[in-house]
This record gives structure tokens, sequence and C-alpha cells, in this order.
């Protein structure tokens, strides 16, 4: 549920990003046959890409482990996620795999990284868009 | 190239697919601009 609300958030600034000349792209690790219904559930309507083998996570460095989701932070954000009316699906991809993301200019350069320490610990969109205007973060 | 101890070439080598199952390598993502790529836990 925690994820379906990062999309569903994403697909709400999409415009924001395509003003900023800036490409939005989501990354899952479930199988490609869920793509769509994450889609439908969220609203998004980006560009919307899965790595099952999550080997991009690993080489960013993403966290993996149960470290990442006893949290009393995770717990919280996925009482919140509930009450907001995200919930939860049958998980598609790794539980254990944690996300965040990256800017990258076209010289292959990182601009941005963020890495969630457990879940329900999301990039930031108003930090990505600062991120985009050259703004420290 | 290395950059916050990752290697970029590495991670644009990386194959996502579309949901038409076509492989997209990551590089392609921010080749022809600044792309904000987003890695969500998982599709639950």
């Amino acid at each position: 549920m925690l994820c379906r609300q990062q999309v569903a958030e994403l697909a709400e600034h999409y415009t924001s990003f395509s003003d900023k000349h800036a490409r939005l792209v989501v990354i899952g690790s479930g199988d490609v046959s869920h793509l769509k219904e994450l889609r439908d559930v969220t609203g998004y309507q980006g560009e919307l890409l899965t790595d099952p083998s999550r080997q991009s996570f690993r080489l960013l460095g993403f966290t993996s482990g149960v470290g990442g989701l006893m949290g009393m932070k995770a717990i919280g954000r996925g009482f919140r996620a509930l009450r907001a009316g995200f919930a939860p699906g049958a998980i598609q991809g790794s539980a254990l795999q944690l996300g965040g993301a990256i800017i990258m200019n076209p010289d292959g350069t990182i601009r941005y990284l963020y890495k969630s320490r457990e879940a329900g610990d999301h990039p930031s969109v108003q930090e990505m868009l600062a991120a985009l205007e050259g703004k420290a973060t | 190239m290395s950059q916050n101890n990752i290697s970029i070439e590495e991670l644009g080598s990386v194959e996502a697919y579309s949901e038409q199952e076509k492989p997209v390598r990551l590089a392609e993502l921010w080749s022809e601009g600044i792309a904000v790529v987003v890695f969500v836990r998982h599709f639950g």
C-alpha cells in the first residue's frame, strides 16, 4: 500500500516534472504482468518499468532486509496509508527490497540520490523538484 | 565512471522491462535529457 501511495503521489505531480523537462520513470521489482494493475490503481500515466532481477537496486545500494520493515515510523506510515485509502494489494516483487530515487544528468552523472531507510520512507517530490532546479538537497 | 560508489556503466547496462515486455537499458532513460528514476519497493 505504501508503494501504491508513493506512485499515486508521483502521478499527481507528473506535470511538475515534465514542466522542468525531466523524464519521470518509475521502476519496480515485480513481474511485468503486474505493471498494468499498478497503473490502474494509482492513475500513474508516466513511464513504468520493472527490474525483476533487482540488479539496479543492488547496484544503487538500496537496502534489502527485514530491518527496513520493522521500524515504528514504517508502521505509522502504513496506518496513514490505510487511512488515505491505499489498501494493501498482493505483494509483487520482493517485500524486503527497499527503493529510492536517482536523478541522472544526460552526461551520466548523478544529480540526486536517495536511498529509502525503511518501508514508507520515500524520496520527497518537493526535494526531487528542487534538485531539478539545481538546488542543493 | 563511478559516483557515490555506484558504477554508472553497470547501472546503465541493466535492462528493465516495459508493460509490453520490451527491454529498456537504463542508460537510455537519461541519454537525451535529465531523468528522474524512482525505484519503488514493490507493487503491492
